[in-house]
């Protein structure tokens, strides 16, 4: 049992243990928690322990819990059958239309502040983006719907040519439910632009920081050190008058988290807005792959972000009305539910086994550039060589998506022994140095992965103490589950 | 209507490939013309891709209109992927209607829909035939009077699938043209609503009636059977299974595995092929298989094949959507080849080789059993 592959924690309401092999948490006595946390670290006494505790744990053996088996090596099942994901599965492309943004946002990927491209004054042709959406057409045979999304720079700057993509697709797309979706700053918007957007169903993602104080901070025009929330406050009330329901369908407003920021002045804001209280909100954190400076998130900021859990979870347990709770926060209980029903018995962890993390490179969320380089996600540096995995004339790099596929491999006497590798979220982006990719950078992240997957087992199950079934099947606001 | 009318398929899809593999199954119709929208990413391509199986020789296009020239009927057929009918289908059989063509329809219709389609083509003079709701369940009634199941002296082959898209109609086809052109006479219930059109049972409309108990099911699914061993005094009798045989998990159900059960009831198979769906499957795995149907179900597998189909569980767990993953058909021969030293046969049906092993097994296997009858 000293070699036992499980993890043991607590919540103030109870003793748990997470048994990697079984993949399954198991709730203890707190005398059963003693034993194994002593046999655990290397001591087998046991004689001061009851017999019927002894017994009981011998039981959880004799039912194959707390077995030492480890995998043998990291590699993604998917591997075996990954040219058929990327012939038959790409579920959408988002096209970089342009490079060219009108506003300078100081935590952009672009700004300088991280390894990646610059901003610049390049656009993709319209020869590109047909290449583009035939690609999403030819490679998505096995999906009956699929997702085009336009991205920058800034894609209103190129309006027209928008217009065109999305009669191109609209023809194209013939027999498929086809979705499209536009992220914009919203600096751009008139009237004419949304009526387009209204009649052919173009969801929109605004980004919206907070409050003046906040928003201003960080989104500013490139021309000038002035913030853009008047310009955007009055476009947002402009489709408010005009478009009603296509803001409250339509319309999703992103908020960037920066932890520089007072928290609660933010949630305040949004829970005060009304003109988008039907619409959907999702919060981001700043991104932190690629940035060339650490992030420091302070006490304050934390513990106040934990308080929305807090009340969230009041919410959940009946508690609390979930109005006085935070929008911004909401997605996190989609991600409880989703872990939770993942936790499905297996009789042992297979030898060959990925951790989590990695999407399908490719199928998933596939990025193209003006150029029509094809990446991962907009997520990653357009300068990475690692991250390019193709081209929309030549086709997908097989070879490439299958070393990001299989990430773990760089790592792997690590993760093989890491009891949170079912629930890890390091994808190849947290290992990539550009011209490489590195196992000291992605390990460098484990410890924050593992304090997330702690807490996250804590609060799933402090939610089921209170009653709460994380149930996959009843009515769940869509905003939880909000991507 | 004549013989070798010239007939475009509209929405060209994986439902229609084994009828296109297997022509020789139906002689009224010269097959000239294979329609999908362009969405579904088969424009240009080999009728084969749909199933990624072989070759089929014909070339599918996304012009419906142009393609009107080169048919006299246009039968529409039903698809995986759901199609807008008012925008898409109905707009397009209207069109069709106007041009002057037959129209076949496979696709389940609300009855006024029906109406209103033969007024039209009453009205254009073309024909129209119907395939798509109900099934000829032989003449007279089915009539239950104790509840014993009756013995069917006629070797029965059972093709049952661990859930859809495990090309189970592929196997039925294969099973029928290989096994009639040995010269034995087949009946057969296949699992699609308009298996007339090829000459044999639909699967029975009364097992989708819930006014009827599962009780009453399983009779008269024994006494239908039994009804056509009578009627049609056949050689061998194949049976194509709906649906799945038991849940992949709580949110995947396969309905329980209902029809499987029910039917596994009524009539006792000779030969039993199961088809799964591609999986790295254990060489052990197969014996498991074996015994899970062996105790769920009352019979034995005699011979395993294995679909180019896998199921998609990333997109299951994320959208909580059943889907799957299409897989050339030349890697599950590859792969099968890793069984090669398993006790269990297992077969690929989109290899040609081994659609003609299957058949050879199963007569060779129903001669040991020496009850079949050469006709």
């Amino acid at each position: 049992m000293e070699d036992s592959f499980i993890h043991l924690f607590t919540t103030p309401g109870g003793y748990y243990l997470y048994d990697i092999n079984k993949n399954t948490i198991l709730s203890l006595q707190k005398e059963q928690f003693e034993v194994i946390k002593n046999n655990l670290s290397g001591n087998q006494d046991n004689s001061g322990y009851s017999n019927h505790t002894i017994d009981s744990v011998n039981y959880l053996r004799d039912l194959g819990f707390l077995s030492s088996k480890r995998p043998k090596e990291m590699y993604n099942p998917i591997s075996d059958t990954l040219i058929y994901h990327l012939n038959n599965k790409v579920k959408m492309i988002t096209l970089q239309i342009t490079r060219q943004c009108n506003l300078r946002c100081k935590y952009c990927v672009y700004s300088g502040n991280y390894e990646n491209r610059g901003h610049e004054n390049v656009k993709m042709s319209f020869e590109t983006a047909k290449k583009g959406i035939d690609f999403l057409i030819e490679n998505s045979k096995d999906n009956e719907r699929i997702f085009l999304a336009f991205y920058g720079g800034e894609p209103l700057i190129e309006f027209d040519f928008i217009k065109e993509c999305i009669k191109y697709y609209e023809e194209k797309g013939e027999g498929k439910e086809i979705h499209t979706t536009l992220t914009t700053n919203a600096t751009l918007i008139t009237e004419e632009m949304i009526a387009y957007l209204c009649k052919h169903n173009v969801n929109l993602l605004i980004s919206l920081d907070g409050p003046a104080e906040v928003h201003n901070k960080n989104r500013v025009y490139c021309n000038e050190d002035k913030g853009t929330f008047e310009k955007v406050m009055d476009n947002i009330d402009m489709i408010k008058e005009k478009f009603p329901y296509y803001l409250d369908k339509r319309v999703t407003f992103n908020a960037v988290l920066d932890p520089e920021n007072d928290f609660s002045c933010v949630n305040d804001f949004f829970a005060d807005f009304q003109e988008i209280k039907q619409s959907n909100l999702i919060s981001s954190q700043i991104a932190d792959y690629y940035k060339k400076e650490d992030i420091e998130y302070s006490d304050t900021y934390i513990s106040k972000l934990r308080y929305e859990y807090f009340k969230l979870f009041l919410s959940k347990v009946g508690c609390l009305n979930k109005k006085y709770t935070s929008k911004l926060v909401w997605r996190y209980y989609g991600q409880m539910i989703d872990r939770y029903n993942r936790l499905e018995l297996t009789k042992e962890i297979p030898d060959r086994v990925h951790h989590g993390g990695p999407c399908t490179p490719g199928v998933q969320r596939l990025f193209m550039d003006v150029n029509g380089n094809l990446y991962p996600c907009e997520r990653v540096s357009e300068t990475s060589s690692q991250m390019q995995i193709g081209n929309v004339d030549t086709g997908f790099d097989v070879d490439k998506i299958k070393t990001l596929l299989n990430i773990g491999r760089i790592s792997e006497k690590k993760c093989i022994n890491c009891w949170a590798l079912r629930f890890c979220s390091l994808c190849a982006a947290a290992a990539d140095e550009n011209s490489n990719l590195s196992m000291e950078k992605k390990v460098s992240h484990c410890i924050s992965v593992r304090n997330y997957v702690e807490n996250l087992l804590k609060d799933i199950c402090t939610l089921r103490e209170f009653g709460d079934e994380l149930d996959l099947f009843k009515d769940i606001d869509s905003a939880d589950w909000q991507i | 209507m004549v013989a070798n009318e010239k007939l475009l398929i509209y929405p060209y899809n994986l439902q229609f490939s084994p009828i296109l593999r297997h022509k020789s199954l139906q002689k009224k119709y010269e097959i000239s013309c294979l329609v999908a929208p362009n969405g579904w990413g088969f424009t240009g391509k080999d009728a084969g891709v749909v199933d990624r199986g072989p070759d089929i020789g014909i070339t599918i296009s996304s012009d419906f209109e142009k393609s009107l020239d080169l048919c006299d009927t246009v039968m529409f057929i039903d698809s995986y992927f759901p199609i807008d009918f008012k925008n898409i289908m109905f707009s397009k059989i209207k069109m069709a209607i106007r041009s002057k063509k037959n129209i076949v329809c496979l696709l389940e219709l609300e009855s006024e829909i029906i109406k209103e389609l033969e007024y039209i083509c009453n009205y254009e003079g073309v024909n129209f035939a119907y395939h798509g709701g109900s099934q000829n369940l032989l003449d007279g009634m089915i009539s239950i009077e104790n509840e014993s199941i009756e013995e069917i002296n006629t070797s029965v082959i059972f093709v049952v699938g661990m859930g859809e898209r495990t090309n189970k109609f592929e196997i039925q086809l294969a099973l029928r043209e290989k096994i009639q052109r040995l010269g034995y006479k087949i009946s057969q219930v296949g699992t699609r609503a308009y298996c007339e059109m090829l000459g044999f049972h639909s699967f029975p409309s009364f097992m989708y009636d819930s006014n009827i108990s599962e009780v009453n099911k399983v009779l008269m699914f024994n006494r239908f059977v039994r009804k056509i061993e009578k009627v049609e005094a056949p050689d061998i009798i194949i049976i194509g299974i709906p649906g799945g045989i038991m849940p992949y998990n709580r949110q995947f159900t396969n309905k329980f595995g209902m029809f499987a059960y029910e039917i596994s009831q009524a009539v006792i198979p000779d030969f039993v092929i199961f088809s799964l769906l591609y999986e790295d499957y254990k060489v052990d795995a197969f014996e498991i298989f074996s015994n899970s149907l062996k105790y769920k179900l009352g019979f034995y597998v005699d011979v395993f094949n294995i679909a180019n189909t896998q199921f998609d569980w990333t997109r299951a767990f994320e959208e909580q959507i059943s889907s799957h993953i299409s897989i050339d058909s030349k890697s599950i021969s590859e792969k099968n080849k890793t069984y090669s030293q398993c006790k269990n046969t297992v077969l690929n049906i989109l290899n040609e080789d081994d659609a003609e092993k299957m058949a050879n097994i199963a007569i060779e296997k129903l001669n040991e059993y020496s009850n079949v009858e050469i006709v």
